[in-house]
This record gives C-alpha cells, structure tokens and sequence, in this order.
C-alpha cells in the first residue's frame, strides 16, 4: 500500500440543522466505510466537513497522519487541495461540458491533448467510452452516474467520498452500478466513505458500517454485528428488514 | 380552518366518524377528524351563504357579466398604460417620413454624437463589467454575508434611485476641481470635468448597477454542488470563476450588460452636470437631442429614432437570450 492510501482519521464537531453533529471514525484503503443513519442525522454535512465545503466547529480530519483541517493547530486545507474525491448524489456533472471534457476537468496533465486522452481511457475503464462526445445533460441516470464516477477517479484522489452514489438509479440498473462501484472503489485502493441508506449497499461493499442517528454515531460495526444485536429502532429496521430500496 | 370551523370540527367528528362516505379516505387522512371538520365546515359555509350558481340561469348571467367586466376593466387599465408608450414611440417614427428623418442625421452635430456615444457607452461597459463581475461573485458567493458585503451591496443599488442630476452633482463634488479629491487629482495633473472620462464615469455610475445586480442574482442561480465538486477536483477559485460561474451565467451576465449598456446609451442628466456639453468631446446623443431641440426638431427627432432602434434591437436581442 502506498503512502498515498493512509488512512482517513476524523473526529469532527460542528452543527448541523437543530442539532450538533459529533462523530469520529477511521477509514482504511482496505474495504470502504459505510456510514447509514435516518434522513437529516447529518451524513451529508460530515461528508461536506471531510471535503472541506463545511467548516467544523471543532476536532480534525487527518489523511495519512497529516492534517487536512485541525481546530487546534488553526489547519483548513482549501478543498481543491485535500486531494478528496466527492461524488454528490446528484452527481453535479458540468451541464456546459461534454462527457470528455466533465471528465478530464479533474486531470492534471499538461496539454489539453494529453487530458483528453486520458479522460476517454477513465470513460473505457467503466465502460462508458462511447459517451465521450455526448452531452451531459441528456445522459441517463445510470450513465451520468458512470460518468460522475469516471470523473471523480480520473482525479486520483486520496480518499474518496460517495454519497448516496444508488440513490438516485431504477432498481434495473442499480444492482449493475452497486458491483461496479464496488470493484472500482477497491481498485483504487485509497480510503472510501459511502453514505447510503440500503442494505444491499452496505452489504456488497463491505467494510465497517458506522451508523450516524441524530448526529451522533449509534453503532459501528460488521452488517452482521449489526444485524445480531441492533442498537436502536433505526438499525433494526435497517440491519434486519434493509430500510429503503435495495 | 377558521375557530369557528375548528370549534365545529370538534363537536361533531363522532356522529360521522364510521360513515361510509369517509371510509375511502381514512388511509391517507389518519387524524380523521380533521377531515371531517372540514367537510362539515363546507356545509356550513353553503348554507350562510347562497352561492353564486352555475345551475340557475340569473347565476350563469351572473357569472357570465363578472367575469366580462373584470376583463373589461382590466383591459382598459393594461391598456391605457401600453398606450402611453406606444403613442410616443409612433409619433417619434411616424410623423416625419423616413426621408426627413434621414436628411435630420445629416446635422454637422450628429455623427460626433454617435461616434462619441458608441464610444464611451462600450467603455462604460467594459468598465463595469470588468469591475462589476468579481463583485457580483463575492456578493453571491457568501452564504452568511457580513456587515461589509451587506453595506457594499445597498452601496451598488444606490445609483438605481439617485437621480442622475444628483449624480452628476455628486461626481462634480467628489472629483471636480474643487471637490473632495480635485486638489490630488491637479497634483497628479488629472482633470477630469468636461473630458470623454468624464462621461464614461458618469454612464459607469447610473449603468452599473443594472449589470451588477443581474450577476449577483445569475451567480446565486448557480448550484453551488457544482462549485463544490470542481474545487474538489483541484480547481482553485479562480478557475472555478472562469470555467464554471461564467460560462454557466454567461445568459444573465450577458442580458446583464445589454441592460447596463442601453442605461449608459441614454444617459442624460448625469453627464450634462459633469462632463458638460461639448461637441464632439462630450456631447452624447442623448445631449446631442437635447441640444437640437433648440433649433432644429428635425434632428432631435432623427437622432431619437436611432437611440430607439439601438434600444429595441438590444430589447429583443434580451428576450432572445432569456432563460425558457
């Protein structure tokens, strides 16, 4: 594993809405974190102060050992500098860009050229290469979603952030995108968080599930931990009956 | 729901609760009662008040006679103001021959007019946008605005309600020769009164708000999920400026600055009070039809009719660029 792929420390305090948010949590290159937790718990802001585009109130969000934002020490990265990947739910691809050039946006190279190619490559690499010259406002979910992925790993970021990254797909095509994004995000191999709130997710992708409910983290643990000895009503619905499509 | 209807909801809902006509709707409406209450609330309402009916024929001619004389009514107020512009534009067109209107711009005071106007007026706007378009961004950009950007954004609409002699007046006070900065300014051998400067800064002043404020609102239309991915993807601000805010707001900025140039096109009162009257140095079009009010209607007309089609062609060329 290399230097790039440390480990995501957080331990953030901040507000979110009514309500505080207090969460701290540790993501490793080796299977992505999941983070669940009722509509409004403040999964989306945690992602937002991980980011960088939220600033917390207190604690820190180290990226291998290294502060990107620490209350403390007076450190807050700008967010173009963290290196974090961020795939929005919506996927916020660039409406007055093509596919191509949504995607080699986040590339660093030196000619224009030398972007291009490397963005129509990001697009082969998930199977999307035809899309290239199409425009990005008349993609369909599941293509937009591939194109939203493309562009956030042709970045190379260091850790990686998805939110609700099935959310917004028919139930066709999201069981297809769910192993996609499962075997992408383990090829790249830098520390993931997915928010999601369907089981099916949090089951295909692994990893240590960290349940957030009213801005504070509830339970953490294995599916199978959580599903064995549920922590409050939310999880239960969750671990046992996968709240949410999926 | 009035207290009196919620009064009435609340002693009756048991005599109905169970009856077969709210059965249907028990599974969307939970708190029952509350629907009933309404229900009976309807009822209540008929029986004060004899509607207005369809069913009758005194009701239909009823209906029929109120609906027509709102829209007379209506018709005529709409009307009577659409008249008060329309009427002027035609006797403007209309009560010369295009011929006299044609021999009206061969005044030896028109051409340095136009020339002077199309100048000054693309400077003004090069001005504003250039200065106006990195405010607009910082005035759109911040989501809790302090006391400083909230001071700086009433400071740029204050021009919409100034009239442009007080303008005029307030330019002359501030960089005229004996103004609040006309000593820096003789030292530093700037004179800026009754130069072309002067009235691209007196167009700047009464026009740049009509670019401004459509900016601010073009970059607050920006979803700023697309700003937060970009700057994730390592783009600084200043790329994020010019690779995502423009060209998402290049229709607004544009229609913006359509808006902001026909202001500075017309500009009158300010500029007559700071840069003068002077042929060919600072007499716009506008001062231009002034001037020739005074001895030739002819040309005051010819040159309105040139300063109405620059106007109409950058109307529509608005409408064209407006967002569906």
């Amino acid at each position: 594993m290399n230097e790039e792929a440390g480990a995501l420390e957080i331990d953030l305090r901040g507000s979110v809405g009514n309500f505080s948010l207090d969460v701290a949590l540790r993501a490793t290159a080796d299977r992505p974190t999941v983070i669940v937790g009722p509509n409004g718990a403040g999964k989306t802001t945690l992602l937002l102060m991980i980011l960088g585009a939220h600033r917390p109130r207190a604690g820190y969000v180290r990226r291998a050992g290294v502060p990107l934002y620490d209350a403390e020490a007076r450190v807050d990265v700008p967010i173009e500098h963290r290196r974090v990947g961020f795939l929005p739910q919506r996927y916020a691809l660039f409406p007055h860009l093509d596919v191509r050039a949504n995607v080699a946006y986040g590339i660093r190279a030196a000619t224009r050229a030398e972007r291009s190619r490397l963005a129509g490559q990001a697009l082969e690499h998930l199977g999307i290469g035809a899309l290239a010259p199409r425009r990005s406002t008349d993609l369909s979910g599941g293509e937009a979603q591939r194109v939203a992925l493309a562009r956030a790993l042709a970045n190379q970021p260091a850790a990686l952030l998805l939110d609700e990254p099935l959310a917004a797909l028919d139930a066709a095509v999201r069981a297809d995108t769910r192993a996609l994004v499962a075997e992408r995000v383990r090829a790249l191999g830098v520390p993931t968080i997915i928010v999601t709130h369907a089981r099916a997710d949090a089951a295909a992708f692994g990893g240590e599930i960290i349940v957030i409910e009213g801005g504070r983290v509830s339970q953490r643990g294995r599916l199978d931990e959580l599903v064995a000895n549920p922590a409050s009503a939310f999880i239960r619905r969750f671990a046992v009956n996968g709240e949410g499509p999926g | 729901m009035t207290r009196a209807e919620s009064e009435l909801a609340g002693t009756h809902p048991h005599e109905r609760r169970g009856s077969p006509e709210f059965e249907g709707s028990a599974n969307e409406q939970p708190a029952g009662d509350r629907g009933e209450g309404v229900a009976i609330a309807r009822d209540v309402r008929y029986r004060l008040r004899e509607p207005v009916t369809w069913q009758t024929e005194a009701g239909r001619r009823r209906i029929r006679l109120t609906a027509l004389a709102w829209s007379a009514a209506g018709g005529l107020l709409a009307g009577s103001l659409l008249l008060l512009i329309v009427l002027p534009v035609a006797g403007l067109l209309f009560s010369s021959s295009p011929r006299q209107i044609l021999r009206g711009l061969g005044d030896p005071l028109v051409w340095p007019a136009i020339r002077l106007t199309v100048l000054t007026s693309t400077a003004s706007l090069l001005l504003v946008v250039v200065t106006g378009t990195p405010l607009a961004w910082v005035l759109a950009r911040r989501p809790r605005p302090g006391r400083a950007l909230r001071l700086a954004e009433t400071i740029i609409g204050l021009p919409v309600v100034l009239p442009p002699a007080v303008a005029g007046v307030a330019l002359l006070l501030a960089l005229g020769r004996r103004g609040l900065l006309g000593p820096a300014l003789e030292v530093a051998g700037i004179g800026l009164p009754f130069t072309k400067a002067a009235v691209v800064l007196a167009q700047s002043f009464v026009a740049a708000p009509f670019y401004v404020q459509a900016a601010v609102a073009a970059f607050r239309r920006l979803d700023p999920e697309l700003v937060v991915v970009a700057r994730a993807l390592g783009a600084g601000p200043p790329r994020v400026f010019f690779t995502v805010g423009v060209p998402l707001s290049w229709p607004d900025l544009a229609g913006g600055a359509a808006l902001c140039w026909a202001r500075a096109l017309g500009e009158f009162g300010a500029t007559l009070m700071f840069a003068g009257n002077l042929v060919g140095r600072t007499q716009t079009l506008p001062l231009a039809i002034y001037t020739a009010l005074e001895s030739d209607l002819q040309t005051a007309q010819s040159l309105s009719v040139v300063l109405v089609a620059v106007s109409v062609a950058l109307l529509f060329g608005l409408r064209g660029r407006a967002r569906p």
